[in-house]
């Protein structure tokens, strides 16, 4: 099949980026969004053009890499589908298709559709972890977890931190993110002592970053290729409120870091 | 010790606190509404309903500072939330396709301040009586000292069509405002898990339905004259 | 060249790791800031050694070539991480696991390594749980196991079909908890170009940053490599587009062994290859093989047939027949080379790729009728997505067609019992050293050696080093730095003024097909004598006529690959070369002409019980082979069988 792209193209962090226009034929259905990409910078190549920059690593939708936003969709139209995995049946003869970067200003553009996401590992920084150093824990079967709290903890820790819900939410909050990590920890019973402080300081690092308020538009929820929940985003305020107005954690760093 | 300035700052807090605030605006409007059904059971109910709410004026005052307080904190969340909004995505999307967001919720900036210019006007119709012209409060009445003539105060104002219209309007703005508003203070608060969110979304929309159709079949009634 | 391991031969085998712990050296609590560590690479491996590390009070700086340490390729493992932890009680044990492993690596794995894996497997599944690891559960709160390929016991934990993420996201935040400490330095975005050895010990790396392509040196007193494996030499495998061989072949040219890289493991469970235009291949993961039964048609003729209208009687389940005892649950390399034999037959299923049918079926529907949809969809409902995803077929409906691919490299660099490599100060952990899978990989035990590498071995073993050597001591303006960074620049500026006519990418693809062909599943003297006359005819090309374009400074992907393309094609003769002297088949090393009446791997325990050694002497020179010999006093040699 035949398509006609759009492409965000920016040559570095500090350019002012424009969209070109790029006709490509001889598309095959099966192949993936990415191969269709690989197709047209061999092309542009071949042209003596600079191949458009994007970032891609397993293309089996785990890494979290890849993500721009197609026609208004972050990773495309499918439901629950990283970009490397949408496959060009989805589309049809003759579609144009406008590739664009995320667009928020916790993730700077540093190339074409390439942004920096190193804000969301700064918000992990702050919390997203049970302090716990290696060693000898005890037996990993002395403290017994419901199939249901493990079952609904591994739902939120299936994000894959690709930034769609940033880029699908129309204020560009991280609050999906975050919340999936405070609701990961906070489900386990391991999680529970730094449960509230974790929260807190997770929250703060978020707004920190310059990500916007979360106004439960359920944008990110219908973007996030894992099916992260937005009742994630609900026991976040809990634990954020609880730790604001009923148990204050005690704030700083503890001495080995935690 | 509550740390209220952290709290304010924390986009988080600031969430919260438009949606406890905007949990009590959502209570009064229900009582509210509930109220003015009695303009379906003739004046002398409307007028005993009125002459009730102002039977302790003391209370009355108070009732009014917390929805007032509430609202001004309402109003100030919202413009910091908007900022901090626009502030995070200084470059907007060439193509936007909005999948799980709704007319409501996008709408929310818009219907927001909308409601606001209804409640200055409605408080000028009804209540501060005394501030500005008739046209404000046209045939404005007194029962006595602290109540108004509810009934007739009421019906003489809606039955203008312009303000009738514009009451109508606006309680329908208040009802979108309310569709994605109620269900979101829930988990705003973080008082709506998995389980809850189908009761809470049912209770919502179910309340929202009821305060803003109710507000609109009295304004109707009365624009039509069913009520006169 | 030493290649004496140092494990202790003077214990019995289940005291030596305690006995070598206690033997060797440590470095004062109040000492430990003053040491300097590199670490590269962050997957499991990396970030688990980085976070301990930096736990146990060293300065750790980590380097990763993606935006985050979060996205290393341990990310994509699927099916699960063994642990003697003999919870199911179905008879498993240290010994067991240690039997299994050294058996199913087809002796060519090192006894003591393994043995101390199998130890320390216990203590990474109540690690990985203390940190939030959310393991799949039975009702009573208790740690579900599954059983996996090449085991008959269950011992393999799983986190859906996401254990790989799971477990690098607990060593990620582990990693990221020390970033916030300010004991482990990230450098993301920065990949590692040249190692840099002084007086005979590695001293640092030449990076380049991948954001403002700056090249820079950092001086350590040790240098740890976790930088995964080579298995992108074949360009289609399931590895991640960007791993590479980069870093073990640049430490390698600078004198680091690299041990077997003719062993290469081929997952007989991925995807087909649709068309020419494919860039990787993305795998299922072995735990479908539980409950899923692999068959072709009987006939040939009835390939073209949907897989509904071929009768029962019709189809062979060849594993089932083959392998009563393992059925569908046989190795891996044994369940591939099934399936590229029922291939060549012309009894292969799914469209025809260059006029073959390369495909197998993996039937779902008994599992369903016995177990019904919803246990089915529990267990392996994420993979069934991924696949229509991918297929647009539905797997509940109609059975998955599968066909091996390169998963995983069981050679790299040469290490010895303290994970250090032939260059002193230059440790290797995880699938970036030649490992303790021998000549195969158990299933759901990638995961095991890199954690454990990291969390547990590394970091009692890279003291005893740095306690031998005087702490701050590297200048990182010395000769060696300086010639280190000229060189590197020297070839980005080379490949940049190049400006010939091809893609890096069509290189890259014309090597892997190649190598495909020659050193794949089968290999023979013939295709290795060939291989090895064309690798070098490519890599003059490359050089001559590869293009990149735009600039060396700021993000030049294309750059960035053809460095990496340019060490595949100096790498694949040495692993072509590995390939040919061996002349045995064992585990993932198959050669065609030794091979049993019933077509089984014939290994040649008289001549080659050793691990294969090559060290540098010049691109395109023939290196030299090392032996280590290999002794098996605990596990004897033995033909395996899993019929």
């Amino acid at each position: 099949m035949k398509l006609t792209l759009q492409i965000w193209r920016q040559a570095d962090k500090n350019a002012k980026g424009a969209f070109e226009t790029y006709p490509l034929d001889g598309v095959s259905e099966h192949m993936s969004f990415l191969e269709m990409l690989d197709v047209l910078n061999e092309q542009l190549i071949g042209q003596g053009k600079e191949p458009v920059a994007f970032e891609h690593d397993c293309r089996e939708g785990i890494c979290g890499c890849c993500g721009f936003v197609i026609n208004g969709s972050p990773h495309g139209p499918m439901p629950k589908t990283t970009v490397c995995q949408l496959h060009m049946r989805v589309f049809k003869d003759g579609d144009t298709l406008t590739l664009e970067p995320w667009r928020a200003s916790a993730f700077p553009v540093l190339k074409d559709l390439v942004v920096d996401r190193s804000a969301l590992d700064r918000i992990i920084q702050k919390g997203g972890y049970i302090s716990v150093n290696t060693g000898n824990p005890q037996d990993a079967n002395a403290v017994l977890v419901s199939k249901d709290c493990s079952d609904k903890s591994m739902d939120a820790a299936a994000c894959i931190g690709c930034g769609a819900c940033v880029a699908a939410c129309p204020n560009a909050s991280a609050m999906l993110f975050t919340s999936a990590k405070i609701a990961h920890l906070g489900l386990l019973p391991q999680g529970q002592p730094e449960r509230h402080k974790r929260a807190q300081d997770m929250f703060e690092q978020h707004d920190a970053e310059g990500f916007g308020p979360c106004s439960q538009h359920g944008e990110c929820e219908a973007a996030c290729p894992k099916g992260i929940k937005m009742t994630n985003i609900a026991m976040a305020n809990g634990d954020y409120l609880f730790s604001q107005l009923i148990w204050s954690p005690r704030t700083g760093p503890s001495a080995d870091g935690g | 010790m509550i740390d209220v300035g952290r709290i304010w700052r924390s986009s988080a807090g600031t969430k919260a606190v438009m949606a406890a605030t905007g949990m009590i605006l959502f209570g009064f409007t229900i009582v509210h509404m509930l109220g003015n059904l009695n303009v379906f059971f003739g004046e002398k109910s409307m007028n005993d309903y009125g002459a009730m709410l102002h039977a302790v004026p003391e209370l009355a005052y108070f009732a009014r500072v917390v929805l007032g307080g509430a609202l001004v904190l309402h109003i100030a969340a919202m413009v910091k939330l908007l900022r901090q909004s626009q502030a995070a995505r200084p470059q907007a999307y060439k193509v936007v396709t909005p999948k799980a967001s709704t007319i409501y919720s996008r709408t929310m900036r818009f219907t927001g301040p909308v409601v606001l210019v209804f409640i200055v006007l409605h408080l000028l119709n009804l209540t501060f009586h005394g501030v500005g012209s008739d046209f404000l409060h046209p045939g404005f009445k007194m029962q006595n000292e602290h109540a108004p003539e509810a009934y007739h105060n009421l019906t003489t104002l809606l039955q203008m069509p312009m303000w009738g219209v514009f009451y109508i309007i606006a309680n329908a703005c208040f009802g979108f405002h309310l569709w994605h508003g109620a269900v979101a203070m829930f988990r705003s608060l973080g008082l709506s898990g998995e389980r809850q969110l189908g009761t809470v979304k049912m209770m919502a929309s179910g309340l929202t339905a009821l305060v803003a159709g109710g507000n609109i079949v009295i304004a109707t009634s009365i624009l039509l004259h069913v009520v006169k | 060249m030493d290649l004496s391991n140092k494990a202790p031969t003077d214990v019995d085998i289940r005291d030596s790791w305690e006995t070598h712990k206690f033997r060797m050296k440590l470095v004062n609590p109040a000492n430990r800031r003053k040491y300097n560590v590199i670490v590269v690479g962050s997957g499991l491996a990396g970030a688990s050694a980085a976070a301990t590390l930096g736990e146990h009070g060293y300065n750790v700086s980590c380097f990763a070539f993606q935006d985050s340490p979060r996205r290393a390729h341990s990310i994509a493992a699927q099916g699960g991480i063994n642990a003697a932890k003999n919870y199911q009680n179905d008879g498993d044990s240290v010994w067991r696991l240690f039997y299994d492993t050294v058996k199913g690596g087809d002796f060519r794995a090192r006894e003591a390594n393994v043995y101390r894996l199998a130890q320390v497997s216990v203590n990474i599944i109540d690690q990985a749980t203390a940190q939030g690891v959310p393991f799949a559960r039975e009702y009573g709160g208790t740690l579900a196991n599954r059983s996996f390929g090449g085991a008959q016991v269950s011992r393999t934990f799983y986190a859906r079909g996401q254990t790989g993420q799971q477990l690098l996201l607990g060593a990620y935040s582990a990693l990221e908890r020390q970033v916030n400490a300010g004991k482990v330095k990230m450098y993301s975005r920065t990949e590692m170009l040249d190692l840099v050895v002084e007086n005979g010990r590695a001293v640092g790396i030449v990076v380049r940053d991948l954001e403002t392509g700056a090249v820079t040196t950092h001086a350590a007193d040790a240098v740890v490599l976790a930088t995964g494996g080579y298995g992108n030499v074949f360009y289609l495998s399931t590895n991640a587009k960007g791993c590479n061989v980069t870093a073990t072949w640049r430490a390698h040219r600078r004198g680091a062994l690299f041990a077997n890289p003719c062993f290469t493991q081929i997952h007989p469970t991925c995807i087909p290859v649709a068309g020419s235009y494919q860039s990787k291949l993305t795998l299922m993961s072995e735990s479908l093989r539980n409950d899923g039964r692999v068959w072709v048609p009987k006939k040939a003729e009835d390939c073209g047939k949907a897989p509904d209208q071929i009768a029962e009687a019709d189809r062979d389940y060849y594993l089932e027949r083959k392998y009563p005892s393992f059925g569908n649950l046989c190795p891996r390399d044994i369940a591939s080379r099934a399936a590229k034999q029922v291939c060549d037959e012309g009894r292969g299923v799914g469209p025809k790729v260059e006029g073959v049918s390369r495909g197998v079926y993996l039937d779902f529907a008994d599992a369903i009728r016995r177990l019904g949809q919803k246990t089915v969809e529990e267990r392996y409902g994420n993979l069934f997505e991924m696949y229509e995803r991918i297929t647009g077929e539905d797997p509940y409906k109609v059975p998955m067609r599968m066909y091996p691919a390169v998963h995983y490299t069981m050679g790299g660099l040469w290490v010895d019992y303290n994970l250090q490599s032939s260059i002193p100060g230059c440790f290797v952990i995880g699938e970036a050293n030649f490992s303790d899978h021998g000549a195969n990989r158990l299933g759901a035990s990638a995961l095991m050696q890199g954690l454990a590498d990291g969390y547990f071995v590394l970091p009692f073993t890279l003291p005893n080093y740095l306690a031998g050597v005087k702490a701050g001591s590297v200048n990182a303006n010395s000769p060696a730095f300086k010639a280190a960074e000229t060189e590197a620049k020297a070839r980005i500026d080379k490949l940049m003024s190049i400006k010939g006519k091809r893609t890096v990418d069509s290189f890259h693809r014309e090597l892997g097909l190649l190598m495909w062909e020659k050193c794949g599943m089968a290999r023979t003297r013939e295709g290795l004598t060939e291989l090895l006359a064309r690798i070098p005819v490519i890599r003059e090309e490359f050089w001559s006529n590869v293009t990149v374009l735009g600039s060396p400074e700021g993000i030049n992907q294309s750059l960035e690959k053809a460095g990496r393309v340019a060490d595949f094609l100096e790498f694949a003769e040495t692993m072509a070369l590995d390939a040919l002297e061996r002349e045995e088949s064992c585990g993932g090393h198959f050669r065609e002409e030794h091979q049993t009446e019933d077509g089984e791997a014939l290994r040649h325990d008289d001549e080659f019980c050793y691990a294969a050694a090559w060290e540098f002497t010049g691109v395109g020179k023939r290196p030299i082979l090392h032996k280590e010999p290999l002794e098996f006093q605990h596990v004897h040699l033995a033909t395996r069988n899993y019929k």
